[in-house]
C-alpha cells in the first residue's frame, strides 16, 4: 500500500464472494494500488462483514473515471428506482387487488 | 524479488511483514492490515531487525547488509537505515510520505516522518524515482535531497523522466524498460559497491 487512505462505511447489505451470499455490513473504501488490475492506482471497495471477523470480502477495483462513472450511474438508478417504487405505492386499491390475481 | 538478488550473488530475505493476520491469499491479508490502517513503524523496524540477525547467522553471511524497498517498502528502509544500526547500503525505491507536510497523517502506526530522522541515516543511501511520479514528488524528492546534503549524508539519487511510481514493476501499466533497466544497473552497482563481498547479503522489502 502507498497512500494509506481508507474511507470506511457501516451499511446493510449483501454480496455474493467466493462462499456464495453473505450479510455485509461494512465498505472499505481506498484510492491505491491494486492487487489485481495493471493499474497504477484503482478505486478499491471490499465489502465485508466486520461483526462476523471481517475475514471474508467481495472485492472490486476500478479506475478513476469508472468509479465516478459508476457512481453516476447508483444515484440515478436510485433516484430512478425510487421513484417509480413510489408511483406502485400510490396506485388505487382496486389495480392493487388485480395485480394479486 | 529475492530470487534476483540471489541470482546476483547475494543471501536475500522479504520478511513477511503481514504474517500476524494468519494464512490466506495474499490480497486477502493485505486487505485486512490495509483496512486497518497498515501496519506500525515499530513492529515493521522489529521485523527488519530480526530478518538483519537471521541473515547475519547464515553460514555463506559476509558480515556485509544491504536493505531495499519499494514504495511503502522505500520509506520503510529509509526509516531502516536511520533507527537500525547494522546496514551497510539502503535503496530506497521511490519511497512516499518520508516528507509528511500534513500533521495530521502523522498517527500512532506511523507517529514521526522519516525525514525527521535523516540525521541518524548511518548507511550509505541511493535513491530511485520516477520524476513523474506523484508520492513522492519531484519537488518533495528535492527536499530529500536537501536534508541528506545539509547532514553530510552519503547518497545517490537517480531520477528518471519519462518513469512515475513503480516503473520497475513489469506487472503493471507503470512499467519503463529503458528507465528499469538503468535503475537496476545503479541498484546493483551500488550494493556492489558497498557490499562487496562474493557472499553479501541483503535484506529485500
Amino acid at each position: 500500500m502507498c497512500s494509506y487512505i481508507v474511507e470506511k462505511t457501516a451499511l446493510m447489505g449483501s454480496a455474493k464472494g467466493r462462499r456464495g451470499w453473505m450479510r455485509i455490513d461494512t465498505a472499505n473504501v481506498y484510492f491505491d494500488h491494486p492487487y489485481y488490475s495493471t493499474l497504477d492506482h484503482v478505486l478499491a471497495i471490499d465489502f465485508t462483514n466486520e461483526g462476523e471477523g471481517g475475514r471474508d470480502r467481495v472485492a472490486i477495483e476500478l479506475s478513476a473515471d469508472s468509479a465516478r462513472a459508476l457512481v453516476e450511474r447508483i444515484l440515478a438508478a436510485l433516484a430512478s428506482g425510487e421513484a417509480a417504487h413510489a408511483e406502485l405505492e400510490t396506485e388505487p386499491t382496486s389495480a392493487a387487488i388485480a395485480m394479486l390475481y | 524479488m529475492v530470487r534476483k538478488f540471489a541470482h546476483h550473488g547475494y543471501a536475500a530475505i522479504t520478511p513477511h511483514l503481514y504474517f500476524r493476520e494468519g494464512s490466506d491469499s495474499p490480497d486477502d491479508i493485505g486487505a485486512r492490515v490495509r483496512a486497518a490502517g497498515g501496519v506500525a513503524d515499530a513492529q515493521v523496524m522489529g521485523d527488519v531487525a530480526g530478518a538483519i540477525d537471521y541473515l547475519r547467522a547464515q553460514p555463506n553471511a559476509s558480515g556485509k547488509i544491504g536493505v531495499i524497498g519499494f514504495c511503502s517498502g522505500g520509506r520503510h528502509t529509509y526509516l531502516a537505515a536511520c533507527t537500525l544500526s547494522g546496514f551497510d547500503a539502503a535503496v530506497d525505491c521511490w519511497g512516499g510520505n518520508v516528507i509528511v507536510d500534513n500533521p495530521k497523517d502523522l498517527n500512532a502506526k506511523r507517529p514521526v516522518a522519516p525525514i525527521d530522522l535523516t540525521e541518524k541515516l548511518n548507511c550509505p543511501l541511493l535513491g530511485i524515482f520516477g520524476n513523474d511520479d506523484a508520492n513522492p514528488t519531484a519537488e518533495q524528492v528535492n527536499r530529500t535531497e536537501a536534508v541528506l546534503k545539509r547532514f553530510n549524508k552519503t547518497y545517490e539519487f537517480y531520477r528518471y523522466d519519462g518513469a512515475g511510481h513503480a516503473f520497475l514493476n513489469t506487472y503493471r501499466d507503470a512499467y519503463r524498460p529503458e528507465q528499469a533497466l538503468d535503475g537496476w544497473k545503479k541498484v546493483f552497482a551500488f550494493l556492489h559497491r558497498y557490499l562487496a563481498a562474493s557472499t553479501a547479503s541483503i535484506a529485500a522489502e
